[in-house]
């Protein structure tokens, strides 16, 4: 509350306010605010979370929180250290992906690094509007419209870079563009100082920035919010199972391991499973782990 | 005063001539904006423009916009286009076809249309005026007989000539073509008779075709040779505002440019610079042509610099396609991006994705430039619904693999050497190529496969030469 009181009587009019500001001011009792930061407030933005409560409720934000980097790797048996090879996890992104797709209009994910495109009959399965029912009902007639899939294709863009440093200069531009709603990228050999500048691209554009990295590089040190390994499990039903790890998280807990299954209806959705009782216990640090059981 | 108005309106029983009162009095929710000529122009320019794609002779039937009177504009019957389609119908499966598509595609634009397709100019102009919604006339000999009952206004005829005829009790077109001609010239004026004739076919009629315009070229000659880079850099971006500035008076936006540098002595030394999307941006575009011409190599002195823009679009392109397309990017932002990294990367490295119409899994899909406008083709509603693997080789890579019986999922895998053992699988899902393919058939039974370390894998074995592939994995 700003209260001016007439002190001198032969004070002119308009230099009083001023005075009595600059008073206020320097005995603290008012204070000049700050200018509102320059991304989006989170809730404009569509929510990125896995979809599994119980990761989601360890996750600042309860999501993969966008305008930030995130760095996830798959261990994978058939890679190979020495010839270089391995493989992006894609198949966790999926629920990811279709949240940006169907929540927001408008907007675009960039995938740049030609060993990140996904495969494009995956990827179609992930346009179909999201079913939770049994197929053979009502929702018929939403596979034989074609015009999700023609409406979203457009919206997909995909990049390959020839060098490391092609590849951080697109992943770069990518991120500070302000309609593109996620960006995942092949994140190899990238050091502190990449992921800094990354980070910062993608805080100003406030999109999502998914790296992918290969297993050997997920414990080097990093400027991501959030880092994960994931691991296949062999599952005794058809469905495909996996091991999810939270090395590091800004602000949440970590590490952090669970187990996640491929729902029942097929739907390319996840769903939290139950780990056997044969199987060993995962070694867990001081500061805990959570693991969920059926 | 109501100068235009539409269907609903029409049906609220509002017509051009009403006051605006009179007409917001019979319908209160009216939605009022202001005529002008330039606009309507505008539009019919556009209109016409689309047209082209049946014939290139294309004229809009309304005055320019600097010779329009004020009584004018009170005859929205003017308003129209002729496409001259000699000769184009073969093309389009036959005139009643053609007649069909251009009404439906008017109709999908949000423009109502009355088309007519007639022998003579004079008559198509008289039928879509006063004639039924969409009428057709083949022979000549029909044509008297559909003129006969259109009112005198149908020719074409000035204000004064109609009244005057009227006054006379003549009323249609039928009762004129009883009169001697050399009666009705001396009372009516020669032009009646004129326009007669050509209704009828007896006179030929020319119809002025419309012209794109050309292209924009700016241009700036030097008295001495350039050598220095920054100067042409300047100059350059001079030229550059200049032609922003023209665009933006036409409410277009740039597509493509090509600058020119002329050297004495020495063929020009040409730039091309596409953008991906239509944009007007000043800033962006200053950008891109500086680090063009940065990495311009220019030996000698130039004498002559100028600027093309090779194409350019609208601001809201009007969809008037007969085909369904897929909505192609149209973020300003977007295209910025787009520039940027083709520019950087190269055409080839910013890819954007078509499904096709294929059984085989690696020829379902293409990828190709990101704004191309693509025909939706139809693909089946099915298949989305395949269980697919999100990481594809290409091509398959050749394993071996044993399995007990043909179409039982292999129990042991080897791939690069080591061995693997199974522990599931799924399948087998027979997909073969499209018989109307001439290649040769290749039939493939996959399998979904499980290893015992917990990966899935998409394998499948060639029918013809039971060779095992790995196809992809579930990453």
């Amino acid at each position: 509350m700003l209260s001016v009181s007439h002190n001198n009587n032969g004070c002119p009019e308009n230099a009083l306010p001023e005075n009595a500001l600059q008073k206020l001011l320097s005995s603290r009792a008012v204070w000049v605010g700050s200018k509102a930061p320059i991304h989006l407030s989170p809730t404009k933005r569509p929510k990125t979370s896995f979809g599994i409560p119980t990761i989601d409720a360890q996750l600042p934000e309860q999501q993969l929180s966008p305008g930030q980097i995130h760095e996830l790797s798959l261990d994978h048996p058939l890679g190979n250290r020495a010839k270089g090879s391995w493989f992006p996890p894609l198949f966790i992104l999926a629920p990811i992906i279709r949240n940006v797709l169907h929540q927001v209009s408008g907007e675009y994910v960039v995938w740049i690094g030609k060993r990140c495109w996904p495969a494009p009959p995956f990827l179609e399965r992930l346009l179909l509007p999201q079913q939770d029912q049994n197929l053979q009902d009502t929702n018929l007639q939403d596979i034989t419209s074609h015009e999700p899939i023609s409406h979203w294709l457009p919206r997909l863009l995909f990049i390959d870079a020839t060098s490391p440093r092609q590849r951080l200069s697109a992943t770069i531009d990518s991120l500070r563009c302000p309609c593109v709603a996620a960006v995942i990228a092949d994140g190899s050999s990238l050091d502190m100082t990449a992921t800094r500048r990354l980070q910062l691209a993608a805080q100003r554009g406030s999109s999502l920035g998914l790296l992918l990295r290969p297993p050997w590089e997920i414990e080097r040190p990093s400027a991501a919010a959030t880092r994960w390994r994931i691991s296949p499990q062999p599952s005794p039903s058809f469905s495909l199972q996996w091991k999810l790890e939270l090395l590091r998280c800004k602000g949440g807990n970590a590490p952090l391991i669970w187990f996640v299954e491929t729902a029942k209806n097929e739907t390319n959705s996840l769903c939290a499973s139950s780990q056997p009782a044969d199987r060993l216990p995962e070694s867990s640090t001081a500061s805990g782990s959570a693991r969920n059981s059926a | 005063m109501v100068v235009r108005c539409c269907e609903q309106a029409r049906r609220a029983s509002i017509t051009p001539g009403l006051t605006l009162a009179h007409a917001q009095a019979l319908c209160p929710t009216l939605h009022v904006e202001r005529f002008s000529w330039d606009k309507n122009h505008k539009l019919l320019r556009r209109v016409g423009e689309w047209a082209l794609q049946f014939s290139p002779l294309v004229s809009l039937d309304i005055p320019e916009p600097h010779e329009a009177h004020a009584e004018d504009s009170f005859d929205n019957l003017q308003d129209g286009i002729t496409i001259d389609i000699t000769g184009s119908t073969r093309l389009w499966r036959g005139e009643q076809n053609l007649l069909l598509r251009v009404h439906a595609a008017l109709q999908e634009a949000g423009l109502t249309a009355r088309c007519a397709i007639a022998p003579t100019r004079g008559a198509a102009w008289a039928l879509s005026r006063y004639g039924i919604r969409r009428s057709l006339i083949l022979e000549e000999n029909q044509l008297l007989e559909s003129l006969a009952p259109l009112p005198v206004e149908a020719l074409r005829i000035v204000g004064p000539t109609a009244e005057a005829l009227h006054e006379v009790q003549i009323t249609k077109l039928g009762q004129l073509v009883s009169l001697p001609p050399e009666s009705l010239a001396a009372r009516f004026g020669p032009e009646l008779v004129t326009r007669l004739q050509q209704a009828l076919g007896h006179e030929p009629e020319v119809i002025a075709p419309l012209r794109t315009t050309s292209p924009l070229i700016f241009r700036r000659d030097f008295a001495y040779e350039v050598g220095d880079r920054e100067l042409l850099i300047g100059v350059a971006l001079e030229l550059l505002d200049e032609a922003l500035t023209a665009l933006r008076a036409e409410g277009r936006h740039a597509r493509h440019f090509a600058l020119l540098l002329e050297q004495e002595k020495l063929p020009a030394i040409q730039q091309h610079i596409p953008l991906s999307l239509a944009t007007s941006q000043r800033k962006h575009l200053q950008h891109l042509f500086r680090s063009r011409m940065e990495a311009l190599n220019i030996p000698a002195g130039i004498t002559a610099i100028s600027l093309a823009v090779l194409r350019n679009e609208a601001t809201t392109p009007l969809s008037l396609d007969i085909e369904p397309r897929q909505a192609a990017p149209s973020n300003a932002d977007f295209g910025m991006l787009l520039d940027t990294l083709i520019y950087t990367l190269g055409e080839r490295n910013v890819l954007g994705l078509r499904l096709k119409d294929s059984h085989l899994p690696e020829r379902s899909f293409e990828y190709q430039a990101p704004t191309t406008p693509t025909v939706v083709a139809p693909l089946s509603p099915y298949r989305a619904e395949r269980d697919r693997p999100s990481v594809m080789f290409t091509p398959p890579r050749q394993i071996r693999a044993l399995s007990l019986l043909p179409d039982k999922p292999p129990y042991w895998l080897q791939w690069d050497n080591r061995p693997y053992r199974v522990a599931t699988g799924l399948g087998p899902e027979r997909i073969s190529n499209e018989w109307w393919e001439s290649s040769p058939s290749c039939s493939r039974d996959y399998f979904k496969v499980q290893l015992q370390s917990g990966v899935w894998l998409w394998v499948f074995r060639e029918l013809e030469t039971s060779r095992w592939f790995l196809h992809g994995l579930w990453a």
